[in-house]
């Protein structure tokens, strides 16, 4: 009898996967991890140079060789790490461990090899830092974007208390070898720098071995995450401009009136610089309080969300479920705006005691107190990017952290030649509109959640063909085929096919 | 007159019933060019013609609903706002009651991205949530999503496509390809024909019943789409056939207007089968059952029921003449049931030429469960020889007649009967008298009302009422 029926109907997807992905915590802790590491390593190391009768000239290009290595290695990762943490959230989420750690040494490859080349040039450009110094600061360099880049997969694993090990031992290292080295009579540069290598060494293999008991050596090909360059191209630039958009305006700085140069290209902006290290500070209660309350206290209602979803949960028990999270959600954010309130106005009041004592200039403090509010605001945008992530609304997180970055590069560029009264206003403007924008966009998109969960699915198991998508994919074949040629050489390979 | 055939899963890939029919009706019709317009599930079956196209045919327009899924959903799907009256007959649409089909036709017509779209639409998900709220409240939503999605996504990715120009379109059974039909009449105004050659909507329904694939509580869903499908049909043709009364009541029952429903009946080339000689007695009786071996054929019903005549008339033989190879496992149980029952009067002959081999045979047999109206016992009736059937399909029609005059033809018993077959089988192997006269009825009643002539005249006739009444309703 005429009439398809229904074997067609075997042809459709009974339903899509919703991954439920988590990965994006780490972002917090990176950020602000990292750079209180830096500011804590920056301050130390100063004080700790100086006692051993360092001069200015020394300290400061130390400080400069540093910052630039920090801030370079993060901006080049921050490249790959978001995509880097989603890639390996899905692997975990499909079972798949062991194609996690070569897209570690994939993606570190990928950016260490431009990355190596253009820092080593602006190293090799810069006059009056020795040889060995250059050499000390690029290998720096390269380590900090590996480490980085582990930091993510950890994360990802969600082991946050073997990161802080991991921190704990390398800047341990850094101090006791360096206080070693100056006091055999090294010079102040070459010994801290080392003394900073041999840190973040201590940092990256103990992070190794920590990945190595999460995540098996793996097959494959390193390059194999390439698929999802193609599938998800805007998180590259999520990663870069909520990275990036962070220390833009130290950048643009570098050349106002306060910027001087070191050596070569390096440049630096003494005074503007440590006013915003010190102001950085006031983002940690927002940080830490993002990835131990908010998003403890939000994830349990987000799974139930989607576990309300995915579980064959009635019309009405995912709109109680959703709710609820949105419930949670608008307490949480407001609860993190509190206290981060809160600290900002205890923050920028009584460090001014402690900044004077540091010899702090007017300005400086004055710069410190409007950045501590730019900060701040900015530590709440950036979990509302976040939390915009934890929803797969990549394209309200793109330009959450685009208006972040763009008002901070242009705020900053319209400030820096006017009267010091005005610095810092311009990422204080962009810490604004990032949390007014990304707080709306956060709300409008959670208010019809369940419309973007079900309706972002796509209709059909269309798995979009991208260049970047069958790039990846006759890797791994080679790869795995490299991997297979022992047997075809030993002939079991004939056997078995 | 240039007529487009829409025909769902059958002609020209499928060979069977109702493709061999369409296939003879256009060689009968060379006045007539033809446009096949063929739904098919899957792309493989891309030229792999079952039949030798007759010579007015002159397009076959196919489509593959898995095609739908190399195609690309754009980056960003693009937003419309439905107006009232749109929203008012998707609604209706997804929760499978009557929609205004005109506003959904126009809607989706021409553009096969925007019914895809229309499943990411937020006014879909809107209209989905009060359907699942009014109708389903304890059922998962997840579940009732996906499958309202992957129910209707063949219908509106079918009717995105532009239908072939015609002059009149004439669906050979209802479901999408009814719903097609319709739409391409609406769009083009022109006459639209359905001709059922079973009832689409109950076997779907028999279908969705016993698949398991299909959870309990969305078997209902899925079945009232097909009848609203078939509603479809109902309200946009302009006549409505099906091959005897009981299925035209059937139509009736499911909200077919009766003025539009007409029987036509199937017909057979009578006179290549009236000059084949009855058999001359040889001692043995020839019982012959022209059958594909398959299960909704009931062989194994029929080995029993033999059996019992076998041991009533030791001088039977069973002749079972059909392709053994459909359905080889269950070809090899009836083998050993043949074997357990030992019958050696019981021959497979595999395919044969039915007109050769129907000389040495004095009565057919038929056990089928679920028939139309079978080309089997048609040509045997026509060849005189009587017949015992269950009664299935149009069965009891055929072999008793409805007050023709012509008297009965042979036996028709309840299905799965052994008991009655054996009896009726009995009775006729034991009165070759009953047997000359009942093969005489038959035969005058299929060269009276089972014409192959008297088929193509009756639809010809029907296709002329579509179009004096398309022309009224035009001038109306």
């Amino acid at each position: 009898m005429a009439g398809i029926g229904f074997e067609l109907r075997k042809l459709f997807v009974g339903r899509g996967a919703i991954s439920k992905v988590r990965a994006y915590a780490y972002a917090s802790i990176i950020t602000s991890g990292t750079m209180v590491l830096a500011v804590v390593l920056m301050l130390g190391v100063q004080l700790l140079t100086r006692a051993f009768g360092a001069t200015d000239l020394q300290v400061e290009t130390l400080v400069v060789l540093m910052i630039y290595a920090m801030l370079g290695s993060l901006i080049l990762s921050s490249l790959l790490q978001m995509l880097l943490s989603r890639y390996v959230a899905d692997m975990m989420y499909q079972k798949l461990s062991d194609r996690i750690m070569p897209s570690l040494f994939g993606g570190a490859l990928l950016l260490m090899i431009p990355g190596g080349l253009v820092y080593g040039w602006f190293l090799w450009t810069a006059q009056g830092i020795t040889l060995l110094d250059k050499a000390l600061d690029w290998g720096l360099f390269m380590l900090l974007v590996m480490v980085w880049l582990q930091m993510a997969y950890i994360t990802a694993a969600k082991d946050y208390k073997r990161i802080l090990v991991g921190f704990a031992a390398g800047v341990l290292t850094v101090f006791v070898l360096g206080a070693g080295l100056l006091w055999l009579g090294m010079s102040p540069i070459t010994g801290m720098l080392l003394a900073l290598f041999m840190g973040y060494g201590v940092m990256m293999v103990s992070f190794n071995s920590v990945l190595l008991t999460i995540f098996p050596v793996g097959t494959g090909s390193i390059l194999a995450f390439l698929e999802w360059l193609g599938k998800y191209p805007d998180l590259v630039f999520v990663g870069f401009f909520s990275m990036s958009g962070a220390f833009v305006h130290l950048i643009v700085m570098w050349f106002s009136p306060l910027g001087q140069v070191v050596a070569g290209h390096f440049r630096f902006a003494p005074l503007h610089d440590s006013a915003a290290f010190f102001a950085y500070l006031v983002a940690i209660p927002t940080s830490v309080n993002f990835v131990v309350s908010v998003e403890v206290n939000f994830y349990q209602k987000y799974k139930m969300f989607f576990s309300a979803i995915t579980d064959g949960g009635t019309l009405l028990e995912i709109r109680k479920a959703r709710d609820n999270m949105k419930k949670v959600l608008t307490q949480e954010i407001f609860r993190l705006t509190q206290v981060q309130v809160f600290v900002m106005v205890m923050f920028t009041v009584l460090m001014r005691y402690v900044l004077e004592s540091l010899s702090f200039t007017r300005d400086m403090i004055g710069m410190f107190q409007i950045m501590s509010v730019g900060y701040s605001a900015y530590a709440i945008g950036n979990s509302m990017m976040l939390l915009q992530l934890y929803f797969n609304d990549r394209k309200g997180a793109l330009m959450t952290c685009l208006l972040y970055f763009s008002i901070n590069l242009l705020g900053t560029l319209w400030t820096m030649n006017r009267s010091p009264l005005f610095y810092g206003l311009g990422m204080t403007a962009a810490g604004i509109a990032m949390y007014v924008f990304g707080l709306l966009r956060l709300m409008t998109y959670v208010k019809s959640i369940d419309y973007h969960v079900f309706c972002g699915q796509p209709v059909l198991a269309v798995s979009r063909q991208t260049l970047m998508g069958s790039l990846a994919a006759r890797l791994n074949r080679r790869a795995i085929a490299v991997e297979n040629a022992h047997l075809r050489v030993s002939g079991k390979g004939d056997m078995q096919r | 007159m240039r007529i487009c055939v829409i025909a769902e899963g059958c002609y020209p890939f499928v060979p069977g019933g109702v493709s061999s029919w369409l296939q003879n009706m256009i060689l009968q019709m060379p006045q007539h060019e033809f446009v096949v317009w063929a739904i098919s599930a899957q792309e493989k079956q891309r030229g792999h013609f079952a039949y030798e196209l007759p010579k007015n045919v002159a397009q076959v327009v196919d489509v593959y609903l898995d095609a739908m899924i190399h195609e690309t959903l754009k980056q960003n799907p693009r937003r419309y706002r439905l107006t009232t009256p749109q929203r008012d007959a998707l609604q209706a649409l997804l929760s499978s009651r009557d929609p205004d089909w005109d506003e959904i036709f126009r809607l989706f017509r021409g553009d096969r991205l925007k019914g895809v779209e229309f499943l990411v639409n937020r006014d879909f998900f809107a209209i989905l949530q009060d359907v699942c709220q009014e109708r389903y409240p304890f059922v998962g939503f997840t579940d009732f999503f996906w499958t309202i999605r992957s129910m209707f996504l063949p219908l509106l990715y079918l009717l995105g496509g532009k239908p072939p120009e015609a002059d009149l379109y004439h669906s050979v059974s209802a479901g999408y390809a009814g719903v097609l039909g319709s739409m391409a009449a609406q769009y083009y105004g022109k006459p639209y024909v359905l001709t059922e050659h079973g009832i689409y909507t109950r076997e779907r329904e028999e279908e969705i019943l016993r698949t398991n694939w299909v959870p309990p509580h969305f078997k209902d869903l899925w079945i009232n789409m097909f009848y609203m499908f078939t509603r479809c049909a109902y309200q946009h043709a302009d006549q409505v056939t099906s091959l005897f009364e009981r299925a035209s009541l059937i139509q009736q029952e499911i909200g077919c207007d009766a003025k539009k429903c007409e029987v036509i009946r199937n017909g057979v080339h009578a006179e290549r089968f009236e000059n084949i000689p009855l058999k001359a007695p040889d001692g043995m009786i020839d019982i012959g059952a022209v059958v594909r071996i398959v299960p909704i054929k009931d062989i194994k019903t029929m080995l029993y029921a033999f059996s019992r005549v076998r041991a009533e008339v030791p001088n039977a033989r069973l002749h079972i003449m059909g392709p053994t190879d459909e359905d080889e496992e269950y070809y090899d149980e009836c083998l050993q049931l043949k074997e357990d029952l030992e019958l050696d009067t019981v021959t497979f002959t595999g395919r044969v030429n039915v007109q050769e081999y129907m000389k040495n045979i004095d009565f057919t047999l038929l056990t089928s469960i679920s028939e139309g109206q079978p080309l089997a016992v048609l040509e045997a009736m026509a060849a005189g020889r009587p017949a015992v059937t269950t009664n299935v399909g149009c069965c009891r029609e055929l072999v008793e007649g409805v007050d023709d005059g012509f008297g009965s033809a042979g036996y028709c018993v309840p299905v799965m009967h052994q008991g009655e077959l054996a009896e009726a089988m009995i009775a006729l192997c034991r009165d070759e008298d009953m047997r000359r006269r009942m093969g005489e009825n038959g035969k005058k009643r299929v060269q009276a009302l089972y014409r192959h002539e008297q088929m193509i005249t009756n639809y010809l006739n029907t296709y002329q009422t579509a179009i004096d009444l398309a022309q009224r309703r035009r001038e109306a």
